[in-house]
C-alpha cells in the first residue's frame, strides 16, 4: 500500500545548476518518471525517509523565471500555486549568483517556505568569487546551505537541513520594494481589484505583480473596469520609465539583486576570464570548432553503433532462442492450435525480441547525450552546428538526432526531445529516416553484392551520401513550404564546463530507457503483432484467380496479396508484375528493414546463393532497376517501430504524413532514376514519366505550401 | 473606480517615483550585433523580455566573446553568465560603446 507522505518538497532552480544531482542524492533509486498532466514536460518524483518522516520529492523543470512564457515555467508555477509543497528547495548556482537570484526573488514574492542550497561552489572558488553566506542568509531572510556534491556527508547534511526547515517556519522575510511608481500602482491594484475570482491561496502583491506584468492567465479574468484601470496604471508606469512594463519590473528586480550582490560577494573587479572561457576559445574557434564537433559526434556515433552491435547480436540470439524457439517448443507441448502458438512465438515473442534489440543503441545514445549535456558541451555543439543547420531551417541542436539516425531511427526521434520548439522537433523527426539506419546496411550489402560484384562498397557508401544530400534538399523543401516559420530566435546559456557524475549519467539514461520500454515498447509490440497477423492469415489461392498463376502454394497470405496488388505502382521504377516478390519484401520491410533480406531469400525460393543472385538479377532485368529499388529502400517509410515512435512523440497526423510523404519521395526519386537510365531504350516513355514526376512534385509543393500557410498561422 | 484609475494614471505619469533609471547616454549608440569580439558595451535599451530576465538589462555591461559576421549567433558574457545570443535578438538590443 502507498504510504501517505508526511511532507512534500519540491526542487526548483535554473537549468544546469545540479538540480538532478541533488534529486539523486536525496532519493537514490526511489524515483519515477512521467509527464506532467496534458503536457510533454518531464515529471520526476522520488521519496526518502529521514528521522521517521516519509518525504516525497518533486523535481520541477529547470527554469529562469516564473513568468509562464514557456511550458516549463507554466508547469512549475501552477504546481507551486495549486499543490502548495511544504518546502521549496531552491538550488542556486554559486558561480552565477546574480542570474540565479532572479528566480529566487520571484519565489520570495510568492511567500512560500524555502530553503536555498548553493551548488557549484568549486567553480565559484576557481573563478575567485567569495560569497559571504551569513550575510546572504541575513539579507534573504532564509537558510542558505552550501552543498559540496562529492563530499560523503552531503546527503546527511542536506536531509538534516531540510528537516530543520520543515520543522520551523522558513518563509523568507525579505521585503522587495520596487520603484515608487510601481509600488503605487501595485497598491491601487491590491486595494481596488477583486481577488476572490482567481481562487488562489496566494498573497495579493504577487497577483498584483502578475497583473502588472500582463500575465494572460490572470488578466483574462479581469472585469472591464478593472482592465481599463490596469491599462491606465500600466500606461502611466511605462511613460514614466520609458520602458515596457514587463521590463520595468524585471529591471527593478535586478537592481535589488545587484545591490545585494555588491554586499555579499567579494571578487576582483573588472572582466574575469574563467576556465570555461579559455576552453571555449578552442572549442568555439573558427578553425578548431568544427573538427572538434565532428570528432565528438564521431565518438557518439561509434559508441552507439559499435558498442551496441555485439549486444544487439547477443540479445537477438539469446532472446530469440528463449522467446521464439524455447517458448515455441513449450507451446507445442501444450498442444495449442498452430496459429495460436505461431502468433505467440513469432508475433509476440518475435516482437519482444525486436524491442529488446533497440535497448543497447538507445541506452548508449542516451548515455552519450547525458554526458554531453551534463558536461556542458551540448550547448557548444549546438552553437557550432547552428551555422550549417540554419540553412535547412533547423537549429544546431537538430544535428544530434540526425546523427543518431544512422544508428536507429527510434532513438533518433526520441532524441528530438532535446530541441526547444515543436516545429524543430517535428521537422527533425521527418528528416531522421533519410539517414540510413543500421538495419538498412545488410539490405544494401545484400543487393549491392548481387548487382555489383565489384565496387559494392562504393554503392553502399553512395547510398549513405544520397540519403544525406536528399535530407538537405528535403529540409530546404520543408523550410520553403510546410515549415515556413523561422527556427525560433533563441538565447541559450553556455554553462560552465564540469565533469559529469557517473551516477547522474546512469540515472538519466535509465529513466529514458525505462520510458522507451514501458511506453513506446507497448505501441511497437502492437504494430508488430498486427503486421504478423496480416502475414499469418492465409486464404486459398483458388479464391483469387488473378494471383493463382504466380504461386505454387495452395494458400496465399494477406501480406502477399497486398504485395502483389501494389506491384503495378512500382512498374515505373522498374519492378515488373512478375517481380512481385520485391513488392512483398518492401511490405515486410515496414516490419523491420532487415526483414527485406529474409523476405527476398524466402520468396525467390532458391537454396544456394549463386542461384538466388541469378534469379534476383533475372527478375529485376536491369541493374538500373536494382539501383532504383535500393533508392526506394533508402527513402521509403521508416519501419513500424519508428512510425510508432512518431505517433507517440508527434501524434497520429504527423505519423501518417511521414509515412505518405517519405514513400512518395522514394517513389519519385526511384522512378526518376530508372526512367532517366532508360532514356535510350524508350525515350517516349521516359519523357512521359518525367512529366508525371514534375506534375506530382509541383502538386506536392503546392499542397505543402498551402498547408504551411495554415500551420504558420496556427503557430 | 474608473475615474480614480484615470486620475491616478495622470498623477503617476506626471512624475511620481525615483527618476533614477532614465539615463542619458553620450557617445555612439549601436546595436549589440555590431559590437566586435572582445569588446564591451553598456546596454542602453533592451525591449526583449526574455533577455532582460537573463540579466541583459539597461545599464549592464556586456562583453562580446565571439561575433563573426557570417554566423547566425554570437556569444556574450553578462556578469558570470555566458549566452549564445541569436543575432536577430542582438540587433534589437541598443548599446553604448566606448
Amino acid at each position: 500500500m502507498m504510504q501517505k507522505p508526511d511532507y512534500t518538497i519540491a526542487l526548483i532552480g535554473n537549468p544546469n545548476v545540479g538540480k538532478t544531482t541533488v534529486f539523486n542524492i536525496l532519493t537514490g533509486s526511489r524515483q519515477s518518471v512521467g509527464n506532467w498532466p496534458g503536457v510533454t514536460v518531464e515529471h520526476k518524483e522520488g521519496k526518502y525517509k529521514h528521522l521517521r518522516k516519509q518525504i516525497d520529492v518533486i523535481d520541477l523543470p529547470g527554469i529562469y523565471s516564473l513568468t509562464a512564457n514557456t511550458l516549463d515555467e507554466k508547469v512549475t508555477r501552477n504546481y507551486i500555486l495549486q499543490n502548495h509543497p511544504d518546502l521549496l528547495i531552491n538550488i542556486v548556482d554559486a558561480s552565477n549568483l546574480e542570474r540565479n537570484l532572479y528566480l529566487t526573488m520571484q519565489l520570495i514574492e510568492m511567500k512560500v517556505p524555502m530553503l536555498i542550497t548553493l551548488t557549484m561552489l568549486d567553480i565559484a572558488e576557481q573563478n575567485k568569487v567569495k560569497i559571504e553566506l551569513g550575510h546572504l542568509q541575513k539579507h534573504l531572510g532564509c537558510s542558505v546551505v552550501p552543498l559540496r556534491i562529492f563530499h560523503k556527508d552531503t546527503e546527511q547534511l542536506l536531509k538534516n537541513e531540510i528537516h530543520e526547515a520543515l520543522s520551523n517556519n522558513c518563509t523568507p522575510n525579505l521585503q522587495i520594494k520596487y520603484d515608487d511608481v510601481v509600488e503605487t500602482g501595485l497598491q491601487v491594484i491590491e486595494d481596488e481589484f477583486e481577488f476572490d475570482k482567481f481562487k488562489l491561496n496566494t498573497n495579493k502583491k504577487w497577483l498584483a505583480l502578475k497583473l502588472l506584468e500582463q500575465d494572460e492567465e490572470y488578466v483574462s479574468q479581469l472585469t472591464d473596469p478593472e482592465l481599463d484601470g490596469l491599462h491606465n496604471i500600466t500606461k502611466a508606469i511605462e511613460k514614466h520609465r520609458a520602458q515596457n512594463i514587463k521590463n520595468v519590473i524585471a529591471e527593478d528586480r535586478y537592481s535589488i539583486i545587484r545591490g545585494l550582490i555588491l554586499d555579499v560577494i567579494k571578487r576582483k573587479s573588472g572582466w574575469q576570464e574563467t576556465w570555461s572561457d579559455r576552453i571555449d576559445t578552442i572549442v568555439l574557434n573558427s578553425y578548431f570548432g568544427l573538427p572538434i564537433f565532428f570528432f565528438v559526434m564521431f565518438l557518439v556515433f561509434s559508441l552507439t553503433i559499435r558498442a551496441s552491435q555485439p549486444l544487439v547480436g547477443l540479445i537477438n540470439k539469446g532472446l530469440g532462442w528463449l522467446l521464439v524457439s524455447q517458448f515455441g517448443l513449450a507451446l507445442q507441448a501444450l498442444s495449442l492450435p498452430v496459429w495460436i502458438s505461431d502468433f505467440l512465438t513469432n508475433g509476440i515473442g518475435g516482437g519482444l525480441v525486436v524491442i529488446a534489440s533497440f535497448i543497447p543503441p538507445i541506452l548508449f545514445i542516451f548515455m552519450s547525450l547525458a554526458w554531453l549535456e551534463d558536461s556542458g558541451y551540448m550547448s557548444r555543439a549546438a552553437f557550432v552546428a547552428d551555422k550549417f543547420m540554419r540553412r535547412i531551417g533547423l537549429p544546431g541542436k537538430a544535428f544530434i538526432p540526425l546523427l543518431v539516425g544512422f544508428g536507429c531511427t527510434v532513438p533518433a526521434i526520441m532524441a528530438t526531445r532535446t530541441l526547444d520548439n515543436k516545429r524543430d522537433r517535428i521537422m527533425t523527426s521527418l528528416l531522421t529516416p533519410f539517414m540510413s539506419c543500421g538495419a538498412k546496411l545488410p539490405v544494401y550489402t545484400f543487393l549491392a553484392m548481387i548487382f555489383f560484384t565489384k565496387g559494392a562498397n562504393l554503392v553502399v557508401f553512395g547510398l549513405y551520401m544520397t540519403g544525406i544530400v536528399l535530407a538537405m534538399l528535403t529540409g530546404l523543401l520543408l523550410k520553403k513550404t510546410l515549415f515556413k516559420t523561422q527556427p525560433s530566435d533563441f538565447v541559450m546559456e553556455l554553462p560552465a564546463y564540469h565533469l559529469p557524475t557517473f551516477n547522474g549519467i546512469m540515472m538519466h539514461s535509465w529513466h529514458r530507457l525505462k520510458d522507451f520500454i514501458l511506453r513506446a515498447g507497448k505501441t511497437i509490440l502492437i504494430v508488430i503483432a498486427g503486421i504478423y497477423i496480416i502475414q499469418m492469415i492465409t486464404i486459398p489461392v483458388k479464391n483469387i484467380p488473378v494471383f493463382a498463376k504466380d504461386t505454387t502454394s495452395e494458400r496465399i497470405s494477406l501480406l502477399e496479396i497486398a504485395g502483389k496488388a501494389i506491384t503495378p505502382a512500382f512498374k515505373p521504377m522498374g519492378i515488373e508484375s512478375s517481380n512481385w516478390h520485391a513488392s512483398v519484401a518492401l511490405l515486410s520491410g515496414l516490419f523491420a528493414k532487415e526483414a527485406i533480406v529474409g523476405s527476398l531469400q524466402s520468396l525467390y525460393e532458391k537454396s544456394n546463393e549463386e542461384e538466388l543472385s541469378v534469379t534476383i538479377r533475372k527478375h529485376f532485368q536491369t541493374t538500373s532497376a536494382g539501383i532504383a529499388y535500393l533508392l526506394f529502400i533508402l527513402l521509403y517509410s521508416p519501419c513500424a517501430a519508428a512510425l510508432a515512435m512518431l505517433w507517440r512523440e508527434h501524434g497520429k497526423g504527423w505519423m501518417t504524413f511521414a509515412f505518405g510523404f517519405l514513400t512518395l519521395q522514394a517513389w519519385l526519386i526511384a522512378t526518376l532514376f530508372y526512367q532517366v537510365s532508360q532514356y535510350r531504350v524508350n525515350p517516349g516513355r521516359t519523357v512521359f514519366w518525367l512529366g508525371i514526376i514534375q506534375f506530382v512534385f509541383v502538386l506536392q509543393y503546392f499542397i505543402l505550401w498551402v498547408r504551411g500557410k495554415k500551420y504558420a498561422a496556427s503557430v | 473606480m474608473q475615474h480614480l484609475f484615470k486620475h491616478l494614471g495622470r498623477r503617476m505619469g506626471k512624475g511620481l517615483g525615483w527618476h533614477r533609471r532614465i539615463k542619458l547616454h553620450h557617445g555612439p549608440c549601436d546595436n549589440l550585433a555590431g559590437v566586435k569580439t572582445d569588446c564591451t558595451a553598456v546596454i542602453v535599451c533592451n525591449n526583449d523580455h526574455r533577455t532582460v530576465e537573463r540579466g541583459l538589462s539597461t545599464g549592464v555591461e556586456v562583453r562580446v566573446l565571439r561575433n563573426e559576421e557570417d554566423e547566425p549567433n554570437m556569444v556574450v558574457a553578462v556578469g558570470d553568465s555566458r549566452y549564445v545570443l541569436d543575432r536577430r535578438i542582438a540587433f534589437r538590443i541598443k548599446v553604448k560603446t566606448d
